[in-house]
């Protein structure tokens, strides 16, 4: 008898990871725009697929309730504390960045070349892992800190600003 | 507890429902971080990488951690070491073949593998097999042109996919992906002695990394390297005092390898990039020794060992573009030149027919092939499908330059007879092709591929060419895979311009005659029969399941079936068996002469299998186990050409049937525990055959062991040693052959087809340093 389950493909299941690690760089960051009810994440259309964003439910950061927000605007960011990004570049990148920073929103994407373009939390895959680079002028100019744990397993890099 | 913690989340992540994933949302940062992504392979689909569950056609992949824990070198030994069903064995003797290892896949031609590097046609190399080795009558990529600490991964499909790469792949596309971003530099020295003392190998490895902005990046890698011969003739008892006096085993070599390898994205999302990979290669190996006669002591009076000295050089320069068009769509751009020449050399030599004032170096001629290729590919996808759509421009040049007159007047330089004039020649050809590649997910559990692919050649015409397949997720951890397409091998230029004809005295006539390999549109070929090469077409036929309950786990099982019709062989060595060839012949002035053919249809069916295994057993404890399986059978089902009989062929007949084992086993277990780690491979290979003067002689199947162990003496030391081969093992003598060339008492006591060689045991040490 053939059984009818989900079957997640290897691109889902990498997802899934990417998710996962930022989620848990979000709990050593400390934001100022907790609205004091949920952590918010925005996701930008394009970062994520067929509703990974569903193994979210029920989690927490700081304590907060994790909700989730879709949005395909830079202006749309408002209130979030977490935004993920695709694959963008030139002034719509700027765009997003100049959105989030100003919002002191979290900006983290998998996006080649994203931390040096200003974003704050870049994934990137070195020999089957992934790895972290921040770029910690990002982070200070979006008024957020992050806790000295996150940083010593990061590759933290000092250029690029929105 | 980490390490099993990271174990668990393996699992978590890669085998169970959702639910769990989302449990796994609760592991720690640096858990996440050291959790390897599963193994993905580029090649076998444009869609994108696909894992094995996901896979429509058996793949392989071979990490770079496995190759370097292999121990091994070289690209073909580290190959050898873990895909099933991949036969590279060492020959010598043999000319120009001692110097270019020859591999093969599932028994097939070396030619019929396809090989890639990032997904671009990888050149094929000038040599033309031509003495009795496997793979007799074919060109092949020389695979250990390219340094091995270049290399991220090494993906085997194991089906033919002509339908989306063109010639050649009928046996299989070998695809070796470069390393990329993020790499650490590394030094790395390793030496290497066979038992018996000989066959000492230095090689020195770095790959400096360097970083570019927005997250590009250079990699270079040099690798150099010097290889002492191995000497594992017998006696020869020609000498009135026999000893051993021929160089049987590895050649002596120096080697010097470079790949450079980088990407530089541009703020506009261009993203340029540049793979040179060079080679340069003095390889030298003897022929027979010449004891002391009439015709050379006056320069020898001992006797001499020629020394056939090969100087191979070998690039690959590709440039390219990629692109986005929107959030659906990509292109690709890029234009590869590909060149191999091959120089033959003779020394420690002589021509008879020069006597005294022969000289003793020779230069006896060059092959060079040279490939241009240029591509443009589009791909969309959707939610449920992929389109890919591309054009190809490739151009190949093939020639022969002639050695100096000294290496082949009359009969020619002792132990390779340089190329004649006659021999020289420059030919080339044009092929344009367009494919197209959709992949459609049909649903959750089915997905479904067809390609085609069309191509027109300058010289022969067009071919056209599909692939079929699918895969369906029986449960969420098992799935069922098939395939069919067809596929076709051009005939190689070397096959279609190579000649080499010798010249000697017949004495009964008192005439200059020639004998040798003459070119199919010669008009003495043409005379004898010979007509013009056309494409190998091939049919391709895979069944097989694959099971992966966890990450920890996997098993594949996969049937496959081959048929390749107009084979392309050497004909018989055709010396007037009937009037009318006689006739031809002595018109001509030639004694005996061979040329390709379309002369053969053969099948290739068998199973390939594996079972691959992590444990994790107490803290920090991991234990990998592999145990795969391999069989083949090839069977010549009709000849097509009278110039290529079974009797008047039977060595060439057989060795396609039987020269290679049919199976092969290999259990493989590594135990980690840190800082340390022992790896154990128990390798068996199948029997095998080789026919001296008509007849068959069989050899045994054997096992032989490998073993290594690495100590990670700190994050950036690395200390590894071991050996392969531990036990010694040769194969077995020619049962019940006694011969002064071959024979368990001749000269060579062992076959060439030796799927581990002949020369017994070897260790290693190695030490690597990262920073």
């Amino acid at each position: 008898m053939l059984v009818n389950m989900p079957v997640l493909q290897a691109d889902e299941k990498e997802q899934t990871l990417k998710l996962a690690i930022a989620l848990k760089v979000a709990r050593f960051v400390q934001t100022h725009s907790d609205n004091g009810k949920h952590y918010t994440i925005a996701i930008a259309k394009g970062a994520l697929d067929r509703g990974s964003e569903g193994l979210l439910k029920g989690l927490t950061v700081h304590k907060l309730p994790v909700s989730i927000e879709h949005i395909e605007r830079p202006e749309q960011v408002k209130d979030q504390q977490m935004l993920l990004l695709p694959k963008l570049h030139g002034k719509s990148l700027k765009a997003w960045l100049h959105a989030a920073t100003s919002q002191h929103v979290l900006t983290i994407s998998d996006m080649r070349g994203f931390a040096e373009a200003g974003g704050m939390v870049q994934l990137y895959k070195a020999s089957r892992r992934f790895r972290l680079k921040i770029n910690l002028d990002a982070v200070r100019q979006g008024g957020l800190k992050i806790r000295s744990r996150l940083l010593k397993i990061a590759e933290i890099i000092r250029r690029g600003r929105v | 507890m980490r390490w099993q913690r990271i174990m668990w989340l393996g699992l978590c992540l890669f085998s169970l429902p959702l639910s769990a994933q989302a449990e796994a949302m609760d592991a720690s940062l640096e858990e996440l971080l050291a959790t390897d992504v599963e193994l993905q392979a580029d090649v076998g689909s444009r869609s994108g990488a696909r894992a094995l569950l996901e896979n429509k056609s058996p793949v392989d992949v071979i990490t770079h951690e496995q190759l370097e824990a292999s121990g091994w070198q070289k690209l073909t030994d580290a190959l050898r070491h873990y895909v099933p069903g991949f036969n590279a064995p060492e020959t010598s003797v043999a000319d120009g073949s001692d110097h270019v290892r020859v591999f093969t896949l599932r028994g097939m031609a070396p030619d019929q593998v396809l090989v890639l590097v990032n997904g671009k046609r990888l050149h094929q190399g000038a040599l033309l097999h031509v003495n009795g080795v496997i793979g007799r009558g074919s060109s092949q990529v020389d695979l250990d042109t390219i340094a091995l600490k270049s290399i991220e991964r090494v993906e085997i499909l194991r089906d033919g996919a002509a339908a989306q790469y063109g010639s050649d792949a009928i046996a299989g596309v070998i695809n070796i992906v470069l390393k990329g971003m993020g790499e650490s530099n590394e030094v790395s020295l390793r030496s290497s002695a066979y038992s018996k003392g000989d066959g000492k190998n230095i090689n020195t490895e770095i790959l400096w990394a360097l970083p570019l902005a927005r997250d590009g990046f250079i990699n270079s890698t040099l690798s150099i390297d010097r290889q002492q011969q191995t000497w594992r003739g017998g006696l020869d008892r020609r000498l009135s005092v026999p000893r051993v006096d021929t160089h049987v085993g590895l050649p002596a070599a120096d080697n010097g390898k470079a790949v450079i390898h980088g990407e530089m994205p541009l703020a506009n999302g261009l993203l340029p990039y540049l793979t040179v990979i060079g080679n340069r290669r003095d390889s030298r190996a003897s022929a027979f020794y010449r004891p002391p006669s009439a015709s050379n002591t006056m320069l020898y009076p001992g006797g001499f060992l020629p020394m056939i000295h090969a100087r191979i050089n070998d690039i690959s320069l590709l440039a390219g573009i990629r692109g986005d068009w929107g959030d659906h769509a990509a292109w690709d751009f890029s234009h590869t030149y590909g060149f191999n020449s091959f120089a033959f050399n003779v020394d420690h030599s002589m021509n008879y027919s020069l006597a005294g004032s022969s000289p003793t170096s020779f230069r006896n001629g060059k092959l060079g092939f040279t490939q241009q290729t240029s591509n443009l590919d589009i791909r969309w996808h959707g939610e449920q499908w992929h389109y890919a759509v591309g054009l190809e421009h490739r151009s190949e040049s093939y020639a022969i330059t002639a050695g100096e007159q000294a290496s082949w007047v009359t009969g020619g330089s002792q132990g390779f007879s340089g190329f004649r004039p006659e021999n020289a020649v420059a030919g080339s050809r044009q092929v344009w092709a367009a494919y197209a590649d959709g992949d459609y997910d049909v649903s959750r559990q089915l997905q479904v591929e067809a390609a085609l692919r069309g191509e027109h050649y300058s010289d022969f015409g067009g071919t056209g060419d599909f692939k079929l397949a699918a895969n369906y997720r029986l449960l969420p951890t098992l799935s069922l895979r098939t395939g069919t397409s067809t596929g076709f091998r051009a005939p190689s230029l070397s096959q279609l311009y190579y000649s080499q004809t010798s010249s000697f005295v017949d004495t009964a006539t008192n005439t200059l005659v020639r004998q040798g390999t003459f070119r199919p549109n010669d008009p003495l070929a043409i005379a004898l029969g010979a007509k013009p090469l056309k494409p190998e077409k091939s049919e391709h036929l895979t069944l097989g399941l694959a099971f992966q309950p966890d990450m920890t786990l996997s098993m594949t099982v996969d049937y496959y079936f081959t048929r390749v019709r107009d084979r392309i062989m050497l004909s018989n060595d055709l010396s007037g068996t009937t009037p009318a060839q006689a006739a031809i012949l002595a018109a001509n002035n030639v004694s005996q002469a061979r040329f390709f053919t379309n002369g053969l249809d053969t099948t290739t069916q068998g199973v390939d299998a594996r079972l691959d295994q992590t444990l994790s057993l107490r803290t920090r404890d991991d234990l990998t186990l592999g145990l795969w399986f391999h069989y083949n059978r090839n069977h010549v089902s009709q000849f097509k050409d009278p110039n290529l009989t079974r009797t008047a062929s039977f060595d060439q007949i057989d060795r396609l049937e039987n020269g290679q084992p049919k199976t092969g086993w290999r259990l493989h277990g590594r135990y980690q525990w840190k800082p340390l780690a022992l790896g154990l491979s128990f390798n068996r290979y199948g029997s095998y055959r080789q026919v001296i003067g008509g007849q068959p002689y069989h050899f045994k199947a054997r096992w032989t062991i490998d073993s290594n162990l690495d100590w990670q003496i700190s994050k950036a030391w690395l200390f590894s040693m071991g050996g392969h081969n531990l036990l010694g093992t040769q194969p077995n003598r020619w049962p019940g052959l006694s011969g002064t060339f071959y024979g368990f008492d001749g000269i060579k006591p062992w076959s060439r087809y030796s799927p581990f060689g002949y020369s017994g045991a070897s260790y290693y040490a190695r030490l690597t340093a990262r920073f």
